[in-house]
């Protein structure tokens, strides 16, 4: 409640409309708390295709194998509406762990799956040595590569939680931010308007909202 | 570098936090979201709640009280206590936790299956151990028994690819503040591939060095004494020091402050107070 007050303080009272995917992919409502913490109180929960079209920035969040929340997607039958509005229309969308994680071409978790090829890329396992368990589950600094885009708001190597065992792997162009486990993992990535984090920012505490504001400015900036 | 994780542990115990001794005498404190929002608020990396009695009377977890503590809370929260099929798995992640610990009912099939849609970092492999001389075996806390079958024995019987972290809780060091059961826990985590999680032992935050200074453990929990006093983990968390690698995200001082040999923070002297005024921080906004 502290926190929340600080906030509404601080901020002009916020109208935009995020909308994040729900196609029935694990716990996913951390997320929706996070930007009500924002005072974003328009964001929506929701699979609705009319709420989709008229969101000003979209949010895929992604929890368990990437085969099944791919699956889940492609049954919703949401993928068109979302590929229109983010190459058509420049609405900007945030994938979240593994919702990052289907932004790539393929996955090689339980089999090779494609994924959404948005970002080219693909995902595959981090391979564990000694002192470098996985998952890699935990909080991780951030090492920032662009001062600009959606780690904009936060500190060089601030700490924001991970919790995963597949790994995006690109083109270093599209890297905004990386960690390091065992080997270095890419933290973040970004094209055009289309933005993924490996990490948990709804569970990384004040840096993580910082975060998720640096993706609703972003949003302002393109309308 | 991958910090070391200090969680504060919430036992509950018929919808009540309760500090715990020996898994036999149960103290109560307060209500579950309280602890919660407070622990959050002094620097806890996670916070894991137990049900204790959940699986003893065979009851459904409470998820009404999961989705109290989850709903302003901006740090993972991992929920255990009476998950024994998928369903109750599904309702108490929806309620809002982010992982969850299964002790009772663990099995590969359990595993699996609630892996395959939530994945299996999401799962925290329970154990209760207690020493038996250089033996550690299992514990089973719904009838009070000490089995024969050793932690080792337990933690191969189920792949370790089906679950995320191990959780190894030292019974008979349960409120004790003692320490760590250092030689248990890195025997454990020499083996296995995935995090551990030590419970049980917490008394100082020099259990903590020493935890983090002679075992590769990726967290260490801590049960009642982070109750006693305010800004408990904060405390403890400067008291380790950067150096054991820690996650210390704080604008207050805690740099200097006297404390006891529990950790607890002693008055300052009149003249120290006297003397105190006030910064002013810039403001964090966000």
């Amino acid at each position: 409640m502290f926190i929340a007050r600080n906030l509404r303080l601080g901020l002009t009272i916020n109208k935009l409309k995020i909308v994040i995917v729900d196609y029935g992919a694990g716990n996913v409502r951390s997320i929706q708390n996070a930007f009500f913490q924002l005072d974003l109180s328009k964001t929506k929960l929701t699979g609705n295709v009319e709420d989709i079209e008229t969101a000003d920035a979209i949010v895929l969040p992604g929890v368990g194998a990437f085969s099944h929340c791919v699956s889940n997607l492609r049954k919703s039958g949401l993928v068109p509406t979302i590929e229109d509005l983010i190459f058509e229309k420049s609405v900007p969308l945030l994938g979240i762990c593994v919702g990052m994680q289907l932004l790539a071409d393929s996955s090689t978790e339980n089999g090779i799956h494609a994924g959404l090829g948005w970002i080219n890329g693909t995902v595959t396992k981090i391979n564990p040595s000694p002192g470098f368990n996985v998952p890699h589950v935990g909080w991780n600094q951030v090492n920032k590569l662009k001062s600009d885009g959606i780690l904009s708001n936060i500190e060089d190597k601030s700490n924001v939680y991970f919790d995963h065992s597949f790994a995006f792997q690109c083109d270093a162009d599209y890297v905004s931010g990386v960690t390091f486990h065992g080997t270095s993992i890419i933290a973040s990535v970004e094209k055009d308007n289309i933005y993924g984090v490996q990490f948990h920012p709804e569970k990384s505490g004040r840096n993580g909202l910082k975060i998720l504001r640096a993706f609703t400015n972003r949003v302002q900036n393109v309308n | 570098m991958l910090t070391r994780r200090v969680i504060p542990t919430i036992i509950i115990k018929e919808d009540r936090v309760v500090q715990s001794k020996g898994f036999k005498q149960h103290l109560p404190i307060g209500i579950p979201e309280i602890a919660v929002k407070y622990l959050a608020d002094w620097g806890a990396d996670e916070i894991l709640l137990l049900d204790i009695s959940a699986s003893k009377l065979d009851k459904a977890p409470n998820y009404s009280m999961v989705e109290k503590c989850s709903i302003n809370l901006q740090i993972p929260l991992t929920v255990g206590g009476g998950i024994s099929t998928v369903t109750k798995a599904r309702s108490v992640f929806n309620a809002g936790a982010d992982k969850i610990s299964i002790n009772s009912s663990a099995s590969s099939l359990l595993f699996a299956e609630i892996g395959e849609l939530y994945g299996a970092q999401a799962i925290v492999f329970a154990i209760d151990v207690v020493r038996k001389g250089s033996k550690s075996l299992v514990y089973d806390h719904r009838k009070h028994l000490v089995s024969s079958q050793s932690v080792k024995q337990k933690i191969l019987e189920i792949d370790n690819n089906l679950y995320g972290e191990l959780l190894v809780q030292a019974v008979d060091r349960d409120g004790a503040e003692c320490g760590f059961d250092i030689e248990c826990l890195s025997k454990i985590e020499k083996h296995l591939g995935n995090p551990v999680i030590a419970l049980g032992g917490y008394g100082t935050p020099d259990h903590l060095n020493e935890l983090f200074g002679e075992t590769s453990v990726s967290a260490g929990a801590i049960g009642n004494v982070m109750h006693h006093y305010e800004h408990s983990l904060m405390i403890a968390k400067t008291h380790l020091g950067l150096n054991s690698s820690i996650r210390l995200e704080t604008t207050g001082d805690y740099d200097l402050l006297p404390v006891d040999s529990l950790g607890r923070v002693f008055k300052r002297s009149n003249a120290y107070l006297n003397e105190l005024f006030y910064t002013k921080l810039k403001k964090d906004v966000i």
